[in-house]
């Protein structure tokens, strides 16, 4: 049960980037009530999987039950679509190399962020990330709100 | 904008609210989930200008007398009289301010507290219940306290005005300043002062007379007021079939027994006496200079055609038309379009009766338009405020608020070169969009003011919520129809 949580934490070396809140700038995203085990990972920290300089998001989530990374990508002000959407995509990479293999993930890529204009909800729309063969919509979440209201059906 | 646009409404076990605050600014938004309060809230504003303020150009004819035929105590006569004296010595001015002594202030403290039943009559009348009771909220409270806040010059204190009211009993707890800003009253202080002690009846009459005038000049709320009801396209479409009965009904009296007529709510009422006076009385009904300008420009952009308002021979009640551009022939308005119907009031009362410094409250605005026209309507209603009407809106539209906020937000902008070709700006300070907030335990609504996120342009409404669970719930469909793989 505790899969791909257990196996994402032995991975990681430096335990530095794993934290657990979900928060950058003025906007967060809650965890109360997610599901455990899980595994936060900030990818601004150290001991990232992703180098300093890179187009990153946020922060990944492992759950292991159900067996899914979450993508989080926190915008404060208004976002550039096109831009969260590499942000992401980048942070499914990352997930691709640190989930082992064999083992079946599901992805949920997120936008955290603040109310949208009409044209970002548009543009949110045709966002699409993908993880392992599959194209992935991007879910979105209010500042403030549960990140469990993107986990879907799953 | 000046600052007497401004003064702040709260509210206690009024009805759907259990609290609420609303400084009312040049432009003010209701937003907030249906039945929390907003048109409520709006209706009292309505109904305690319609006592307070004068109804185009002419005084309440309900306005209390004063405290019976009691001769004004002689320090208050006294002390009014020197007021009097000054008034006519000095040379007559749009504005003037009275230094009133403790005995005036009293006259007239104890003048508007006679003015309690009055005032919830009207009250009763604009939300259309037989009682206070009604407006009590339902459950918890047997009371309800409405209070009334705004400056006054010269003090850094403000006054503070309270009605409250529970099963029967009203009562009015008036805050009369040190320092008044008078306009108008000349005539009263003048015929005070030109009256001789010989006739102490004339002199005690002439004297509740200039009290009452000064009364006028303590409340903000003397601007006529206009409510433009939810439904305007129903309303407009069932007029003549109301005007008709109650025509018919009032000429069977004494021949039969009275028709009961079912209770219709001042707001309403108003507006329909408003659109048969305004084509009985030719059409003009605004005692100051009405914003046809604007109405015209409703015409071009959102109505794409004129509409008038006539009588059909031998008809005793108006007939409104509208005439798409290009057409040669008017149409019955209820052969037009619902969006016809729905803005062609607030165009004839933009024509007619609503003049600046007037308050205009616009329920929905965007009903029955497209979103299109709903962004386009609201540019208006900001230029509406901009002229110097005081305008209240409730709405239920993310389109009406996303357009508000560039309104705003082109205030922002450094040069007004920068703020979009000519299009309306609106300081943040003069619009106040207040959220509306029921609860889950029925504890009644509470209002709470929500300001411009200048980041995205928008205000923090909970439309976004709406947005947000609709655009993951088609993440599921898209995921759902295989788009996936």
């Amino acid at each position: 049960m505790n899969g791909l949580a257990h196996a994402v934490r032995a991975r990681i070396e430096d335990r530095t980037c794993l934290v657990d809140d979900v928060v950058k700038g003025g906007c967060g995203a809650s965890l109360s009530d997610a599901p455990q085990p899980r595994v936060v990972i900030d990818l601004d920290e150290t001991g990232s999987p992703l180098g300093g300089a890179q187009s990153k998001c946020d922060y990944l989530i492992f759950f292991a039950d159900p067996s899914l990374v979450m993508l989080i990508e926190i915008k404060d002000g208004a976002p550039n679509v096109a831009k969260v959407e590499r942000q992401l995509q980048a942070g499914a990479r990352a997930a691709d190399e640190l989930a082992p293999r064999g083992v079946a993930v599901l992805c949920r890529p997120v936008l955290v962020s603040r109310a949208l204009r009409h044209q970002k909800q548009v543009d949110l729309r045709k966002a699409v990330v993908r993880f392992r063969g599959r194209e992935e919509r991007v879910r979105r979440v209010a500042c403030g709100d549960s990140l469990t209201d993107a986990l879907g059906n799953t | 904008m000046t600052n007497d646009l401004r003064f702040t409404l709260e509210a206690t076990d009024f009805g759907p609210l259990a609290k609420a605050g609303v400084e009312l600014r040049p432009l003010t938004v209701f937003v907030g989930p249906s039945n929390t309060g907003k048109s409520w809230l709006a209706t009292l504003v309505y109904a305690l200008h319609r006592h307070f303020g004068s109804a185009r150009g002419r005084w309440a004819p309900w306005e209390p007398m004063g405290p019976g035929e009691d001769a004004l105590p002689e320090h208050a006569l006294a002390d009014l009289l020197r007021i009097a004296e000054g008034w006519t010595a000095t040379a007559p001015t749009a504005v003037r301010h009275v230094a009133l002594t403790e005995p005036v202030r009293g006259a007239i403290e104890s003048h508007l507290k006679t003015h309690a039943d009055a005032i919830g009559a009207e009250v009763e009348r604009c939300f259309g219940v037989e009682a206070g009771s009604h407006l009590v909220r339902r459950g918890t409270a047997s009371r309800t306290r409405i209070q009334l806040r705004h400056g006054v010059e010269g003090s850094s204190a403000p006054a503070v005005h309270a009605l409250t009211f529970s099963a029967d009993t009203w009562a009015f707890r008036p805050a009369v300043p040190a320092r008044l800003q008078v306009r108008g009253g000349s005539h009263f202080l003048r015929r005070l002062a030109e009256s001789g002690p010989e006739d102490e009846r004339v002199r005690s009459r002439r004297a509740w007379e200039a009290i009452r005038a000064l009364a006028r000049n303590v409340l903000p709320l003397r601007r006529p007021a206009s409510y433009l009801p939810a439904d305007r396209t129903g309303l407009m479409n069932a007029h003549s079939t109301v005007v008709s009965a109650l025509i018919r009904s009032a000429t069977r009296a004494g021949i039969r027994g009275a028709d009961p007529i079912p209770p219709m709510s001042g707001v309403r009422g108003d507006f329909l006496e408003e659109l048969v006076e305004m084509a009985s009385s030719g059409g003009r009904r605004s005692r100051g200079e009405p914003l046809r300008h604007i109405g015209e420009r409703i015409e071009r952009r959102i109505l794409g055609g004129g509409v008038n308002v006539g009588s059909l021979p031998g008809v005793p009640y108006p007939h409104f038309t509208y005439r798409p551009r290009e057409w040669k022939q008017d149409i019955p308005l209820a052969n037009a379009s619902s969006m016809v119907s729905e803005v062609a009031p607030v165009v004839l009362y933009l024509r007619h009766v609503v003049a600046r410094g007037d308050l205009l409250i616009i329920d929905e605005p965007e009903s029955h338009l497209h979103p299109a026209m709903q962004v386009a309507f609201t540019r208006l209603i900001a230029e509406i405020a901009a002229a110097g009407v005081r305008v209240i809106v409730t709405t239920h539209s993310e389109w009406v608020l996303e357009e508000l906020g560039n309104v705003v937000g082109r205030s922002y902008a450094s040069e007004p070169g920068d703020r979009g070709s000519g299009l309306v700006a609106l300081d943040g300070h003069d619009v106040g969009v207040w959220l509306f907030e029921g609860t889950q335990d029925g504890g009644g609504s509470t209002v709470k003011e929500i300001e411009l996120d200048v980041d995205t342009g928008l205000y923090p409404s909970g439309f976004d919520a709406v947005a947000t669970a609709l655009h993951n719930e088609w993440t599921e469909v898209a995921e759902a129809r295989g788009g996936g793989e």
